[in-house]
């Protein structure tokens, strides 16, 4: 197991060289000089011309990439253009907001799913799976911004119980966080729970079709045991896979969540950085955000290992 | 494999067992009103070809019917105690504890993500009320008394790690975890190599010695049959064709179907003969209440009569019967 996580980790070296080149590229093809906007519209050519010089804009693009490269292997990501504070600090800033977020999200994304998909299973094709399925087709539909607005325009601006926006002062009680949390992990995760309530109806419907539940039902076992043991566990596998890849829009999906509700996190700090053609803070976060991906592709596959002893052993049953 | 006594009450006395499927054309029989029973220490087998209800009839013993199928039974008795009243809570008291069943595919029926310890220790919790260790050791000696090699280490692979043999040995100890009466074993070599079979069947005919257990061995294969069980059910389109002892069924059988039966078995072992006299025509397939006999369309002795009245089962000869209207009375072997 030790050695498998090891080789993983080395796998990624070669993925994230990958992802840097192409997301150096991609920001320096794109329109826009940093130094003219820092600057405004006022300033001289001069000026604009002695700051390219002082963001080390005047290289030409093969020196830059080594230049970032290197420093960047010493965890040195420079400075932002734009506030000059250290980029490293910015970015992990807003990432521990966003992983906050995601989490949040995440969870209540599997525990819904998980659990609405394994009740629509077992009341298959009465009123109970009916109003599940329904409801998960309508949120599967939704965007999930679409629901963040919503969720605003209720418990904001109606009910004034939620804050609208932010994520509170800094050193602020746990509680109050979480206040600032609810709505946009709600409106990030139900798309996901809808996806996973689908998922684990349709496992949850395949596990409980299969000879070994029969098995476990002709032991003599309680429901709950063979549902529990014999069905849910088996089910899971497919449905974690799903959820692992799903992670990833998860991510996606809180660059959109995050600017709907002015949340500090990494997805809002890429986009303003984007527009301010930030060039250190959006590779930062961008290969930070390739890192948490694969991070996730490997803990998915350590789960399944875990689930699943055919995975774990490397050995296919027959 | 010794026969029950005549005057005790028999351990399973199944009568009047039906199992349908609700449709629109009207009920579809998968079983219907079939009586058999199985007396303690004795094995039975009930035969018949895919679709035939033996499988099904198996099912509704343990009161484990698929969802959708409804089952009747004038009486489904179990040491003179009719299950078919129970409560759910009641059935589950007596499955895996009573009544145990091992399955037709070891890979299937196993749960490929627990191991095979776990699956044994289960039934172990849920009727013996053994755990932990004790269940553990307890598991490894179940698994050691099916022969299986180095049963303290099998206790924890999982069923994909074993060869057919194998899980279907630990299938087997699963099913006599808790020590049942009866066993129903529901076509266990089917899915295995034929040395194995052997193998299995041996090991089935030890342990019900052993453990003094009554066996239901539902089979197609007749060859099984010929050496295990002391008395036969013939079954064939949700129908009970014919009973009997083994020995006098299969020296002179009364029904047309079972005489073509064992017509293709014969001559599997006959060398002599060149080529196959199969039965012709297909088994009847899952549909409404017949009338008439389901074996009428394929069969060689039919007359009009058979097409027009179901057959009631009526006795050959002495513990016997066969559902036709053309058989005649067996005499008694000489």
């Amino acid at each position: 197991m030790g050695r498998y996580v090891l080789t993983r980790l080395l796998q990624f070296l070669p993925t994230l060289f990958i992802a840097s080149v192409v997301v150096f590229l991609v920001i320096q093809a794109s329109p826009g000089d940093p130094a003219r906007i820092k600057l405004g519209p006022e300033a001289t050519p001069e000026q604009v011309a002695i700051e390219r010089t002082r963001l080390g804009l005047d290289e030409p693009l093969p020196v830059r990439y080594v230049i970032w490269l290197s420093d960047a292997v010493r965890l040195d990501l420079g400075r932002s253009f734009q506030s000059n504070l250290p980029v490293t600090d910015v970015v992990f800033d807003a990432f521990g907001y966003t992983v906050r977020l995601a989490l949040a999200a995440g969870a209540i994304a599997t525990t819904l799913g998980i659990s609405a998909g394994i009740l629509a299973a077992l009341f298959r094709g009465r009123s109970l799976d009916i109003v599940i399925s329904t409801m998960s087709a309508v949120l599967l539909s939704l965007p999930s911004f679409v629901i963040g607005i919503v969720l605003i325009l209720v418990f904001a601006v109606n009910l004034r119980w939620l804050p609208s926006s932010g994520a509170g002062r800094t050193g602020q009680a746990l509680l109050d966080g979480l206040r600032y949390l609810i709505m946009p992990a709600v409106a990030l995760g139900l798309p996901f729970a809808a996806v996973l309530t689908r998922f684990m109806r349709a496992a949850m419907i395949e596990a409980l079709g299969q000879d070994h539940v029969l098995t476990a039902r002709a032991k003599g076992l309680k429901p709950v045991t063979v549902v529990g043991r014999h069905a849910v566990r088996n089910a899971l596998v497919p449905t974690i896979t799903i959820a692992g890849i799903s992670l990833g829009t998860l991510l996606a999906g809180a660059v959109v969540i995050e600017t709907v509700f002015s949340y500090p996190g990494l997805g809002r700090l890429i986009v303003g950085a984007i527009f301010n053609r930030d060039y250190p803070i959006v590779q930062a976060g961008l290969i930070l955000a390739a890192v948490v991906l694969l991070g996730m592709s490997l803990l998915v596959d350590l789960m399944y290992g875990i689930l699943d002893p055919r995975i774990r052993t490397g050995r296919s049953g027959s | 494999m010794t026969p029950s006594h005549p005057a005790e009450a028999p351990l399973l006395d199944v009568r009047g067992l039906s199992v349908a499927f609700p449709s629109p054309r009207g009920d579809l029989m998968a079983v219907d009103r079939v009586s058999l029973s199985v007396g303690r220490g004795e094995t039975v087998a009930l035969v018949g070809e895919s679709g035939s209800g033996k499988s099904m009839s198996a099912l509704a013993i343990m009161r484990l019917t698929p969802p959708g199928a409804r089952m009747s039974a004038d009486w489904l008795g179990l040491d003179g105690a009719d299950m078919s009243k129970l409560g759910e809570r009641e059935i589950r008291d007596i499955r895996g504890r009573r009544i145990a069943m091992v399955f037709q595919n070891p890979m299937s029926s196993l749960n490929a993500v627990l191991t095979i310890g776990r699956q044994i220790t289960e039934s172990l919790e849920r009727h013996m009320g053994l755990h932990g260790r004790i269940a553990r050791a307890r598991a490894i000696e179940l698994l050691a008394m099916v022969d299986v090699p180095a049963p303290g280490k099998l206790v924890d692979a999982y069923p994909h790690q074993l060869s057919g043999g194998m899980r279907q040995r630990a299938m087997i100890a699963m099913a006599l975890a808790a020590g049942p009466e009866l066993l129903i074993a529901d076509e266990p070599t089917t899915a295995l190599d034929v040395t194995i079979q052997a193998q299995i069947m041996e090991l089935l005919g030890r342990l019900q010695r052993e453990m003094r257990m009554a066996v239901l061995l539902i089979t197609h294969d007749l060859g099984v049959v010929a050496g295990v069980a002391n008395r036969v059910y013939v079954m064939y389109g949700g129908r009970m064709f014919e009973y009997g002892q083994v020995d006098d069924v299969f020296r002179d059988p009364a029904q047309p179907y079972t005489i073509g039966l064992l017509d293709t078995v014969r001559q599997l072992s006959d060398e002599s003969t060149e080529s196959l006299i199969p039965i012709p025509g297909q088994p009847p397939g899952l549909g409404p209440v017949l009338v008439g006999c389901a074996f009428a369309p394929r069969c060689r002795f039919v007359v009009d009569l058979c097409r027009e009245e179901t057959p009631p089962l009526r006795a050959m000869g002495r513990d016997r019967a066969a559902a036709c209207h053309v058989a005649e009375p067996r005499a008694e072997p000489a």
